[in-house]
């Protein structure tokens, strides 16, 4: 099962944010057959908000780099498969409210997240039947 | 280990959808779970 299959069986919405013109993002979505739902966010102000890195000055050397280079490029080669709809500024889990259960930082291109741990925090204790206000905080019992 | 709290300068921050209306950015979790991915710039 995919990890959408899996997010929406735990009632888990999907949401990617880019900081692209609508016609690239309109783009990316047709490319990935990515089934989310889709935000612009171009003077980058959520992105900064989040703490994301910007730019080569972030990275941590040329050795992470080239890694993050090579990454790249395997990631071009495999198409719209997807591996690398993950190669991004970040992965969140969040709510409901302002919960905060998983977080991801890109250092540079292909850190990727860890996707198994972003898939147990977003389905643990997920809100599918629990009500409004249910959810996580009853996860330290 | 509880879970952490979104930061409070979330607050007025909005993003845009693909018909380019402001969306705010904590409605996206407001009420429900949500993976939040941000992709890379690659241009």
């Amino acid at each position: 099962m995919s990890i959408k299959d899996q997010l929406d069986a735990a009632a888990v919405a999907l949401a990617a944010v880019g900081s692209g013109s609508a016609e690239s993002a309109r783009t990316f979505v047709s490319d990935f057959g990515f089934k989310a739902e889709m935000y612009l966010d171009e003077e980058l102000k959520a992105y900064r908000a989040f703490g994301l890195h910007r730019g080569v000055s972030n990275t941590l050397g040329l050795s992470s780099l080239r890694k993050g280079w090579a990454a790249l490029k395997k990631g071009f080669r495999q198409g719209s498969r997807q591996g690398d709809l993950w190669q991004q500024g970040g992965l969140f889990v969040i709510g409901p409210g302002d919960r905060l259960h998983f977080a991801h930082r890109d250092r540079f291109a292909g850190d990727l997240a860890d996707l198994a741990a972003m898939l147990a925090a977003a389905v643990n204790e997920a809100p599918a039947g629990v009500g409004p206000h249910g959810g996580a905080q009853h996860r330290n019992r | 280990m509880a879970p952490e709290r979104i930061a409070l300068e979330m607050d007025g921050l909005a993003v845009k959808n693909l018909e380019g209306d402001d969306v705010p950015l904590t409605s996206l979790w407001a009420e429900r779970r949500v993976v939040l991915a941000f992709l890379r710039h690659f241009g």
